[in-house]
């Protein structure tokens, strides 16, 4: 059983697709994005799965609000003063008609079909959304109640069926709601028809069909008018949540993407998407996005120390619930070893005589003759690490433990006979600590969530988990990662790029930054990140865009530079460090080489290659 | 019986019975299987026994279990006594005091597959016993075709409607209730003072049955006078639960309208043959008779349905189940009447569904197919529509 990794979606089952607003809003914990999203602006939350952009996008629902009970709740609701109207990407949009092998459609009979159910759906949530506001039951914290007596809702429901062509079975926002659910199975009449009647004199049918006239933009607007009058609300603003708009036609993904230009000032724009997205030119669609119309937010941290303070707190809701709400998060999961700051080192006695780091240090120079010639070209002295009081020594110690740590962990002695050049660890403790889970999840809530439910079933009883613990579920969701990473479809490609999916590609550079770290002459700064290079063939870049959406290799943009990801070329990458414990490297961002220099590196290693990793 | 479950049932003032109908067990793997109900199959993994969760998702409890007929497929023995356990285990999760099997033309080896001489032995030895908790119930069963239990709120005839198989050579193709079982039934009705909800348990439909081309050749012969029997108002007004169909339905036996109630249940677990697949799923009830009103009210009542969906779980029927999440029985009022006097009380109003049921309470208390009719009537006759959520109805009034 243990062995048998199955290959399936990672973590899938932790999705905020299926849930209610309510339920998102049980075990919501605000984060740094939170507070940006929830802002009165456009905005667009790029994240890979499971980073939290449904939930997000689903906590500025009113019941989702009204339910939230977390100490800072009511600020955060005090901001939103607009009202959220949640719209899922439905793949009918795409597919419906696709689906009907209706292979004889133009391009134009395809958009409008699409539009039209776009059109649909949108009016959909608008009703849900006021219906939100006028008619829900008692609940926790109240927040943005209209009052909208039975006459004037029959009033307001007369107006929007003629505004939008609907007869709804009674004067109520309900049975608008219902009477919208309805045109959908009209629509898919109309394109059932049409699949059968073919070519001949489509365009003059079509353009008979009421259903297919809407364009969601003008009618929004007007509804949104008439409920904002009858509620005394004239200037109220409105939010549509557009969530995984990856999904959606491009070309309706380029109308929402440049809406905030002309658009009513009613009106916010609130989008989620995947990093990357190979259909789209990138660089026009998110032009406007980068004039500033978009605060652009992005769900996943360059750097480990970033997300912290969200995992921190996640993971306190998570103890919480299992009813340790005492403990921290640095008492439960301990320290890190690649938690390097001043303040980590000088309290866990880093440098002292019996400390862990200096053992190291010194065993690994015990072992590693380049090592060795380093330290004594530096003039530092294993036995007295401790005397390194000046800046300058503390600092040169601080910014290679990461690096002698993960080497002295993996690599034989210098005149060990054998032909093995790697020390195997099962499941080394290499990795555990507060800081490096949260490192390893890449402050990426799905998977912290479930790393650490599986953790906690194996803690103490005031929450502790053994370091075993640690290191053994780590290793178990690395590798549970990795089979996910080895089914990510990609475009088929040719042996020319010596790539052949996400999973081969992560695993070139991973074991190139092990040689770097831990085989070869030793090496205080040796390569962690890379750049895509313009030398990559496209089916390369187009399979890191694939190892970008799913979470297997992090975007580190430079300073000033957008965290929309665009064009890959020119970027910085690094690998995620849930795959830290397979190809040993540390977690750490490590200088940038090219990924064609790594390529071609690896692939002159050739045959090595097998015989080092099984 | 327990003490406890008995005072409880005369405090809520309501019988609950919950109804596993045709589970179809059986243990070979290997050839086309009848149902979902393998006894090798982790019982987790059944129908049966993904009815626990469900319980505790809903937290539902019922007073009585029934069990009309079918434990088994082909009469294997092996099957069948697993089978009748589980279900003990299910009574015990539901917390009923009482448990009521009957015998279905599976449950009997009227082809002597399993020996050459006795058909129903394996049934007659089962543990606990069968049908019924006690060995002389049992064995009035067995000797007279029926047996009657009472209790302060009901009266429930257990009836053998596959009494004859084994014996004729076309009998095991039909139910059947004799002269001989009718006019000693009569005898014992006679003797025994009517109770606020009378009962009838057996496996076969006493009337045609002939939905869908289901063949109207294997109903209980003389059923209709059962009915009739029943019907005739001198014993009180009665429900008939009844299974082997597979095919879910409620309705009003044919006669005047003290007609018996005759609730078909869908079977748990069985593999429903092509013709049934579109119009029944399989299903598991809840009846509820609040019997404490019944001095005004008669009999009436109201169900709820669950759907075994994929996957080891129970869910919200869909219009293509049989019977939808939640019906009623009892209430014989006609449209028409009904319709007028909601039209008068609403006027041009639009009201949430609930302030329509407390001037209504009967409403609840209608067959699905007449809170159907009533509805078209409403919309045809007064221009007055219903609005459901989900296929629950939220709101009713005046068209736009
Ligand atoms: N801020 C948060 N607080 C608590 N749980 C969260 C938070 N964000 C996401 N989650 C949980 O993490 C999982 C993945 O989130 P989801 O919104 O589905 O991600 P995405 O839409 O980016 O794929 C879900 O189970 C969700 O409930
Ligand atoms: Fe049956
Ligand atoms: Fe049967
Ligand atoms: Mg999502």
């Amino acid at each position: 059983m243990n062995s048998s990794v199955r290959k399936t979606a990672f973590y899938e089952a932790f999705n905020a697709r299926a849930l209610r607003p309510e339920e998102v809003a049980e075990r919501f914990v605000p984060s740094d994005a939170f507070r940006r999203l929830i802002r009165q602006a456009h905005s667009i939350v790029v994240g890979p799965r499971g980073s939290g952009k449904t939930t997000l996008l689903k906590m500025l629902q009113q019941p989702a609000l009204e339910t939230w009970a977390h100490p800072d709740a009511e600020a955060y609701r005090a901001e939103v003063t607009y009202t959220g109207v949640f719209i899922p990407t439905d793949l009918s949009w795409k597919t419906q008609i696709e689906s009907l092998g209706a292979h004889d459609f133009s391009d134009q009979d395809h958009q409008l079909f699409e539009g039209a159910a776009f059109t649909v759906h949108v009016l959909h949530a608008l009703a849900t959304a006021m219906i939100y506001r006028v008619h829900r039951g008692p609940a926790a914290f109240s927040h943005r109640r209209a009052d909208l007596p039975w006459l004037k809702e029959q009033a307001i429901v007369k107006e929007i069926s003629s505004i939008i062509g609907v007869s709804p079975a009674l004067p109520t926002l309900i049975s608008l709601k219902h009477a919208l659910g309805k045109r959908l199975t009209r629509l898919r009449e109309v394109a059932v028809r049409e699949r059968v009647l073919q070519k001949e004199g489509r365009r003059e049918r079509l353009a008979m069909e009421q259903v297919l006239k809407m364009w969601y933009l003008e009618p929004t607007i007007s509804c949104i008018e008439v409920f904002n009058d009858a509620v005394g609300e004239p200037r109220a603003r409105w939010a549509l949540l557009f969530d995984e708009l990856e999904l959606a036609p491009e070309w309706i993904r380029e109308q929402l993407v440049n809406a905030t230009r002309s658009v009513d000032e009613r009106i916010l724009f609130k989008l989620s998407l995947s990093p990357y997205d190979e259909n789209v030119v990138q660089d026009s669609m998110l032009a406007p996005m980068q004039d500033n119309d978009y605060d652009a937010i992005a769900l996943w941290h360059a750097s480990r120390e970033d997300g912290y303070n969200f995992c921190a707190a996640l993971w306190q809701s998570l103890l919480s619930a299992r009813g340790h709400s005492e403990a921290t998060a640095e008492a439960t999961l301990g320290p890190s070893i690649f938690d390097a700051t001043e303040v980590a080192l000088r309290t866990h006695g880093a440098y002292g005589p019996r400390s862990s780091h200096r053992r190291r240090f010194r065993d690994l120079a015990k072992k590693d003759r380049t090592f060795a010639d380093y330290l004594s070209a530096k003039g530092l002295d294993v036995n007295s690490l401790e005397e390194g009081d000046e800046n300058a020594r503390a600092s040169e110690i601080r910014k290679i433990i990461s690096i002698v740590a993960t080497r002295e962990t993996y690599r034989v002695p210098d005149d060990s006979k054998g032909r093995q050049r790697v020390r195997s660890r099962k499941n080394p403790k290499l990795y555990v600590g507060a800081k490096s889970v949260f490192a390893m999840v890449e402050g990426n809530p799905r998977w912290l969530i479930a790393i650490g439910s599986r953790l906690l079933q194996g803690s103490d009883d005031e929450g502790r988990i053994p370091e075993a613990v640690q290191s053994r579920e780590l290793m178990s969701a690395a590798h549970r990662f990795q089979a996910m990473l080895e089914t990510v479809p990609v475009p088929k490609v040719g042996d020319h790029t010596k790539v052949s999916g996400v999973a081969d590609l992560v695993g070139t550079i991973g074991e190139y930054f092990f040689r770097a770290v831990v085989l070869e002459d030793f090496n205080p700064d040796p390569p962690g990140s890379f750049i895509v290079d313009s030398n990559l063939h496209p089916d390369v870049v187009s399979i890191l865009g694939r190892a970008l959406n799913v979470g297997a290799i992090v975007y580190v943009p430079r300073e000033r530079e957008s965290v929309l990801v665009g064009d890959l070329i020119g970027k910085r990458f690094r690998l995620c460090y849930l795959l830290a414990p397979i190809y040993r490297f540390p977690i750490r961002l490590g200088r940038e080489v090219s990924l064609s220099t790594i390529i071609r590196a690896m692939s002159e290693e050739g045959a090595h290659q097998t015989t080092l990793f099984k | 019986m327990t003490e406890e479950s008995i005072a409880k049932l005369k405090v809520d003032g309501e019988l609950s019975v919950a109804v596993v109908s045709d589970l179809h067990a059986y243990e070979e793997v290997g050839e086309a299987r009848p149902s979902f109900y393998c006894i090798r199959d982790e019982f987790e993994e059944t129908p049966l026994g993904a009815l626990l969760p469900l319980f505790d998702k809903e937290a539902l409890q019922a007073d009585i279990l029934v069990c009309p007929g079918d434990l088994g497929d082909k009469a294997n023995p092996a099957a069948i006594r697993e089978a009748w356990l589980r279900v003990h285990e299910i009574g015990d999760h539901l917390g009923v005091h009482l448990l009521a099997g009957t015998v279905g033309n599976h449950d009997i080896d009227s082809r002597y597959v399993h020996n050459d001489h006795d058909p129903k032995g394996h049934l007659q030895n089962l543990k606990p016993p069968f049908p019924l908790p006690e060995v002389d119930q049992n064995d009035r069963f067995w000797s007279r075709n029926y047996e009657i239990v009472l209790h302060d709120a009901y009266r429930l005839v257990v009836l053998n409607s596959s009494a004859f198989h084994g014996a004729g050579q076309d009998e095991f193709q039909h139910g059947r209730i004799s002269n001989y079982t009718l006019d000693a039934l009569k005898q014992r009705l006679h003797e025994t003072e009517n109770r606020p909800v009378n009962m009838l348990l057996c496996h076969h439909h006493p009337q045609k049955h002939m939905e869908i081309n289901l063949g109207d050749y294997d109903d209980m012969r003389s059923g209709q006078l059962l009915t009739d029997l029943l019907g005739n108002g001198e014993f009180g007004e009665w429900i008939i639960i009844h299974g082997h169909k597979h095919h879910p339905k409620i309705c009003y036996a044919q006669g005047g309208s003290s007609a018996p109630v005759v609730f078909s249940s869908g079977s748990l677990c069985h593999v429903l043959f092509d013709e049934l697949n579109t119009v029944a799923q399989r299903q598991f009830y809840i009846l509820r008779f609040p019997f404490a009103k019944y001095s005004s009210t008669g009999l009436v009542g109201t169900f709820r349905a669950w759907d075994y969906e994929f996957k080891y779980q129970w869910g919200r029927p869909t219009r293509k189940s049989g019977l939808p999440s939640r019906g009623g029985f009892g209430c014989r009022e006609k449209p028409a009447v009904f319709a007028a006097q909601i039209a008068k009380w609403l006027g041009t109003r639009v009201v949430p569904w609930s302030e329509f049921v407390d001037e209504f309470p009967w409403y609840e208390y209608l067959l699905p197919q007449d809170q159907h009719a009533l509805r078209t009537t409403l919309a045809n006759e007064h221009s007055i529509n219903v609005q459901s959520e989900e296929e629950m109805p939220v709101q009713i009034g005046a068209a736009s």
